[in-house]
């Protein structure tokens, strides 16, 4: 157990040290303040547009009814913030991932390490404890200042359910930015040349981060013709859902595109949690908890299918020993 | 001249060398694919919706069904993907592909015998921004060539030869801002002495051209300015966007990229534009975009000018 300890230590004294990744986590910290900055922005313009809107009626002798005020709700200030860990904080979890395995992979050092009396497992584990240790320092850090942000520059306080479930989409997030990590470390340890191992990841980073996310959108009928397709051949809601019914395999194929990326399913709890998406906003930990409990079991599902992989892939594979021109 | 050449040639083939160019090709040719089958599909699924629905529609007694929606949209908008996947992966490969030009030379210590050589230090950077420019202009041209080919198969695109302009300026606007992220990639990874370091800065400049900008200038969060189809549905610009539109708008070299593109590709509100309309519109954005890629190549010029060859090995 000593022997894991001094090998996590090391790995985490190495990552905080490097003057890079204290710079990138800075940056990720900047980000986070320039989204929620232009978040409230954002609120105050559509409270305008409800202030121009409503005097307009008025002036016009319009009814008003329609019209329903803007509510702030300061969780869903987080809504670019969760965008950008999804996005750049993946980046930052595959280069922690790669660069764990490639750094003495590429120097041929492993070799050496394996004549002293430690296990692949234990070594692996080391590492493993060590780079864990450090995406949850950078959770913590990055949902504290959320917090600090909202509380003392917002001037807004904040409900123990509030920040309970800020709480729980840092544990999200620590999940998520975990799963890049394994499968960065998986696919350097299987690869003989790490470059190719970083080639790999982000090509799949790239497939499911950026692109399958949006193919819900990109793939929907209705979205093809501005205004709707529907909306253009005069077919209203039910009728096109009758209509639709002939395409469920067409249906069912984008929804479940949609569920093979990682980053949708961290994107609905944590959009569930914090109340960006609006039929969560108010409701209790356990109702979002019963109604996403498959986002969670997916996330959790990722996690410990690439850890287990990625440790077994360490103790036995052969090209990690080989040496690397 | 000629030296340059012999550099440029030297930077080409050490791409191939190194394979970076077949994984960067690879991974293009792999975008294109993905777009054309994202395209394909919805296409054809929205089409055999159209005709169920005018079944459905002719059995409620419906005579006057409207034409197909679809026959209106501009054939080249199955290239809408394109413009993200040359936004996000394209200009990151490009910055990879800068930043590995010079580390190369870094790394082998070879700087120092290079300029015992006749190799002036001009003719070495002009030589290198001709390889790097050759090479990216390379790859988007098998691209262009795989995509106006496979868009023939798409269901309801029938492409003329004026569609085959749109999507030729397209290319070469997407070369153009790929070749301004290798050139930062090739400036910091001569300013700067620590590989990671030199690496990380193109990045964040990436990210803040990328996301950062545009989500100042129009309030879109970074997920929406990804995705074709809310990019349709702009918020209006008021009081602070307004501003900071007018603020960065000669910077915002990434927001001004998705807009050209779009208006030559049809995307934005599903009409595409005349070249020479998009192209006087957009003059300025295009004069910025040049200026830009003329300033990096003199800083670089500059910067090698300074560079110690006797330091230039790598630093972490």
């Amino acid at each position: 157990m000593d022997k894991i300890f001094t090998i996590a230590k090391k790995e985490y004294k190495d990552a905080v040290r490097n003057y890079v990744f204290v710079t990138f986590l800075a940056f990720l910290i900047v980000l986070t303040g320039i989204s929620m900055y232009v978040g409230a922005l954002n609120f105050h313009v559509k409270v305008s547009l409800f202030e121009k809107t409503y005097q307009a009626l008025i002036a016009a002798g319009q009814p008003v009814s329609t019209l329903t005020r803007p509510e702030f709700f300061p969780l869903q200030l987080l809504r670019a913030t969760i965008e950008y860990l999804e996005i750049i904080g993946a980046i930052l979890a595959i280069s922690l991932g790669y660069l764990s395995i490639a750094k003495e992979k590429g120097n041929n050092t492993l070799p050496l390490i394996f004549t002293r009396p430690i296990t692949r497992k234990k070594y692996y584990l080391g590492k493993l404890v060590g780079n864990l240790a450090l995406i949850v320092s950078v959770c913590a850090l990055l949902f504290i200042t959320i917090i600090g942000i909202i509380t003392f520059v917002g001037g807004i306080h904040l409900s123990s359910l509030e920040i309970a479930k800020i709480l729980l989409s840092a544990f999200a997030t620590f999940i998520y930015l975990s799963i890049f990590f394994l499968f960065a470390a998986l696919c350097t340890t299987l690869m003989r040349f790490p470059s190719n191992a970083l080639i790999l990841t982000f090509v799949v980073w790239l497939f499911f981060v950026l692109i399958v996310p949006q193919i819900g959108d990109t793939m929907d009928t209705d979205n093809q013709v501005p205004g709707g397709f529907f909306n253009a051949i005069h077919i209203d809601q039910p009728q096109s859902k009758i209509i639709l019914q002939q395409f469920t395999l067409y249906e069912t194929l984008r929804n479940g595109i949609e569920e093979t990326s990682i980053t949708k399913h961290y994107e609905r709890l944590t959009f569930a949690l914090l109340g960006i998406k609006d039929i969560y906003n108010g409701k209790s930990l356990g109702y979002i908890f019963l109604d996403k409990v498959w986002e969670v079991l997916w996330l959790l599902g990722f996690f410990f299918t690439f850890g287990t992989m990625s440790l077994y892939a360490f103790s036995r594979s052969k090209v990690l020993l080989q040496k690397v021109e | 001249m000629e030296t340059t050449l012999i550099i440029a040639s030297a930077e080409i083939r050490a791409l191939f060398r190194e394979k970076t160019i077949y994984a960067i090709t690879g991974v293009f040719l792999l975008m294109t694919a993905a777009a054309s089958f994202i395209s394909w599909s919805t296409f054809t699924t929205a089409d055999a919706v159209y005709r169920a629905s005018v079944v459905y529609l002719h059995a409620r007694g419906v005579v006057a069904i409207p034409e197909n929606p679809l026959h209106s949209i501009p054939a080249l908008v199955s290239f809408d993907n394109l413009i993200i996947y040359v936004l996000l992966i394209g200009a990151l490969l490009a910055v990879i592909i800068g930043h590995r030009s010079f580390m190369r030379e870094r790394r082998s210590g070879i700087l120092q015998v290079l300029f015992t050589r006749p190799v002036s230090m001009r003719s070495f950077i002009f030589g290198k921004v001709l390889g790097l420019g050759s090479v990216l202009l390379g790859v988007m041209s098998i691209t262009a060539i795989i995509s106006i080919a496979s868009s023939f198969l798409l269901p309801l695109q029938q492409i003329s030869i004026e569609d085959i302009g749109h999507a030729l300026v397209f290319f070469f606007l997407s070369f153009l801002y790929m070749l301004f992220f290798a050139l930062c990639g090739l400036l910091f990874s001569i300013v700067v002495k620590s590989e990671s370091l030199a690496l990380f800065i193109p990045i964040c400049i990436w990210v803040g051209i990328t996301f950062v900008l545009p989500e100042l200038a129009t309030g879109l969060t970074p997920t929406a300015l990804l995705n074709p189809v809310t990019l349709l549905q702009l918020p209006v610009a008021e009081g602070f966007f307004n501003t900071a539109q007018h603020l960065l708008s000669p910077v915002s070299l990434g927001w001004h990229y998705t807009t050209m593109s779009g208006e030559l590709l049809g995307s934005s509100f599903r009409t595409s534009f005349p070249i020479l309309r998009v192209l006087t519109e957009h003059w300025i954005e295009i004069v910025t975009l040049c200026a830009s890629i003329f300033t990096l190549v003199i800083f670089s010029a500059i910067a090698l000018q300074r560079f110690d060859p006797r330091e230039g090995s790598i630093h972490e």
